[in-house]
């Protein structure tokens, strides 16, 4: 029997999809896996792959034509089958081809066939909706946190295996050479305003401030905000940024949840109680388990510069020294010597990280904030930074 | 080191549980004078006598019938199929009659008998007298099912078989009773239920019975000179199964192929396959798991087909290979 050609429902929200281009014509010689036809869908054209092998048979459709999912467009006619008489066309009916952008008649959605034509249902999820992976890589993939939908499948039909998923994590540990950018910081306004801060108030936490601002660059920096997903660095909208905290010789990381919506006010209550040696650190909502930024800061007892390690998934950190005096100039007038933090951002080299200029405008962004704490006071949290753009 | 081959081996374990228990007695066609079709009872007839070693008549369903009766009134039968394609005419005796009374007068009887089946082909023995049928009794709840594949497990196996309470069809193959091995002269037991590791390996799983556990281990040979490196995991007992080590190696290996005798479909294979499946070793399958088997066809009897019908060492080689490659 002639094997059907679906256009499937590529995800729940799926309900149509136009016909962008026949990539074979009628009487084509296909094989099964080939390409046959492209779809738009809401989010990207797709490819149909053939069910069968066989001679590409009457296409139902003409090109441009939207059409509602799960129903069957072409027929793929099997050895021995050329000038048969067809069958009807699946799923009875004739469904109405809808031009243009008129709303689908969504009725209830139709069954995938059962039985006759089950290949063709297989050959069609693998085109869209599933990746073709070994249960192995799968599991590594989750343990890994590794994206399999990035991933190129070495295996036969493109099947990913576990080794395509190793060497992804491998390609990007092997590239997480840096790049490695510093600039200071002028902390006369902080120190200013910590001398004048009222006893009784919440203490002015520089680790907070710092924290706290890194969350608003960052939010204006989206690039430097990215998680490692198969082997290429993806921005995140979360923000969740790891706070490495001394813990014996070594140190700890608390991932501080919520960052992007607490207020500096609402973060320095919660401060103090930021744990030490422990992780993850969350200020109510869900917990997170993994940074997408590291935030190294050795305080007034640590060394002048510290460069630190990016996060074993994050795509940069950022390091602060102790508070030296240095000669700082400002708008191109004289330099003066001033109190001075030097910060310190790494980025990790890999597919997806940012640019250099990108990581010098994150931290343009970060100094003029901590330059201006008081504006920082009075900030919000992600609200406060969409309403200001 | 002390060799005797497969028939003697499984020999010293008749005489040896015959002596030690006189309730031991043998049920088969020509087990006497001609001392079995394939050499096993050699002898036995003139150090036990006409009372202990039974020739029967050509009657299987009779052999089988004999041995559950005196099972169950409390001698400890082995019977001898000649063949293993003629328990077909011993099934119900066996199936509905030995292999159900234990639990049907919960537990007031028992069945302690031993079927011998020589089975296996490769002797242009033809589409009567070749076949496997060891997945036939894996499905029946109530029997045993044991398949030693070297001299040494003949021995220890039959006499654990003998020891137990329970029937147990104890699948022996033609093509090994002359295969040698170490066999330690005293009477040890090797437990039912307890799977054999032949050979470590990290690349591929290979589960394999019978006659197909010496191929298995000659392929790996092979293979471990084109770096592939092969795990040879021997169940010994289908029932019951021990599938603890497949399930370990699977999650060390990712990879399994289960090669046996008998057809393919419906076959033992398929269980293997099903378990390591449903198990913990799930996550760790890189390729799907391989059955390699006898085709889906009466054994042959030209040495040609019957050679295409089986799984052969090549054949064994090609599929583990493929799996190991990742052409799978």
């Amino acid at each position: 029997m002639p094997a059907p050609l679906w256009l499937p429902r590529f995800d729940p929200a799926h309900e149509q999809s136009r016909i962008l281009r026949w990539l074979v014509a009628e009487g084509d010689v296909v094989l099964a896996g080939d390409p046959l036809c492209e779809v738009e869908t809401d989010k990207v054209n797709m490819e149909l792959e053939a069910p069968a092998s066989g001679l590409m048979g009457p296409q139902r459709f003409p090109e441009g034509v939207t059409v509602p999912v799960v129903t069957a467009i072409a027929w793929v006619l099997l050895e021995g089958e050329q000038g048969a008489q067809l069958p009807p066309w699946p799923r009875g009916g004739d469904p109405e081809p809808i031009v243009g952008q008129e709303p689908v008649a969504t009725s209830e959605p139709a069954p995938m066939p059962a039985n006759a034509s089950g290949d063709a249902v297989i050959s069609v999820a693998r085109a869209g909706s599933r990746v073709r992976a070994t249960p192995a890589a799968r599991h590594l993939a989750r343990v890994r946190r590794v994206d399999l939908e990035s991933l190129r499948g070495t295996g036969p039909l493109g099947r990913v295996q576990a080794i395509d998923v190793e060497q992804a994590g491998q390609l990007a540990e092997a590239s997480n050479a840096s790049v490695v950018l510093e600039t200071s910081v002028d902390m006369s306004p902080l120190l200013a305003l910590q001398d004048m801060w009222p006893e009784e108030e919440l203490p002015l936490d520089r680790s907070a401030l710092l924290a706290f601002a890194c969350t608003q660059a960052l939010l204006r920096n989206p690039a430097l905000n990215a998680w490692k997903l198969g082997g290429r660095y993806v921005p995140q909208d979360k923000i969740l940024p790891g706070l490495v905290a001394p813990c014996g010789d070594g140190h700890s990381v608390a991932v501080l949840e919520t960052a992007d919506s607490l207020s500096l006010r609402a973060l320095l209550k919660a401060w103090p109680k930021m744990p030490r040696g422990e992780a993850p650190w969350s200020i109510g909502g869900a917990s997170a388990d993994r940074e997408s930024f590291r935030i190294c800061d050795l305080g007034e007892r640590g060394p002048d510069r510290v460069a630190a390690r990016t996060g074993p998934a994050a795509v940069a950190s950022l390091g602060a020294g102790r508070t030296v005096w240095r000669h700082l100039s400002h708008d191109d007038g004289p330099a003066e010597l001033r109190p001075a933090m030097a910060l310190t951002l790494t980025i990790a080299d890999g597919p997806g990280a940012p640019s250099e200029i990108q990581g010098a405008r994150f931290l343009e962004d970060l100094v003029v904030m901590l330059e201006n704490p008081l504006k920082l006071l009075l900030q919000g949290g992600r609200d406060a930074h969409r309403d200001g753009q | 080191m002390r060799e005797l081959s497969y028939r003697e081996a499984l020999n010293e374990a008749l005489v040896q549980a015959m002596d030690a228990d006189p309730d031991v007695i043998l049920i088969g066609e020509d087990i006497g004078t001609y001392g079995g079709a394939f050499g096993v009872t050699r002898g036995l007839l003139d150090r036990f006598g006409t009372g202990r070693v039974i020739d029967t008549p050509i009657s299987e369903a009779g052999i089988t019938g004999a041995c559950v009766g005196a099972a169950i009134s409390g001698l400890r039968p082995v019977g001898d199929m000649q063949f293993s394609d003629f328990i077909t005419l011993g099934m119900e005796q066996l199936v509905l009659q030995g292999a159900r009374m234990r639990t049907m007068f919960a537990g007031q009887v028992k069945v302690p008998l031993v079927m011998r089946l020589p089975g296996g082909a490769g002797t242009g023995a033809a589409a009567q007298h070749s076949g496997s049928y060891e997945n036939w009794f894996v499905h029946v709840p109530g029997l045993k099912v044991v398949m030693p594949a070297s001299a040494y497990d003949a021995k220890g196996l039959l006499l654990a078989a003998i020891d137990d309470d329970n029937p147990v069809i104890f699948c022996e193959h033609k093509l090994l009773y002359n295969t040698r091995g170490h066999v330690p002269e005293e009477a040890y037991r090797e437990p039912l239920g307890v799977s054999r590791v032949w050979r470590r390996g990290r690349d591929l799983t290979l589960v394999a019975t019978s006659m197909m556990v010496a191929l298995a281990l000659e392929a790996a040979d092979q293979l471990a000179g084109e770096g592939i490196d092969v795990e040879v995991i021997d169940p010994r007992t289908l029932r019951p199964l021990d599938e603890t080590p497949i399930v370990e190696s699977v999650i060390r290996t990712g990879r399994l192929l289960v090669v046996h005798e008998a057809v393919e479909t419906g076959g033992f294979g398929g269980e293997v396959v099903a378990r390591v499946v449903a198990s913990e070793a799930f996550d760790y399958l890189d390729a799907p798991p391989l059955r390699l088997a006898g085709k889906d066809v009466p054994v042959p009897q030209s040495e040609v087909l019957e050679a295409a019908a089986i799984p052969q060492f090549r054949d064994i080689v090609r599929d583990a290979r493929k799996l190991a490659r990742n052409e799978v």
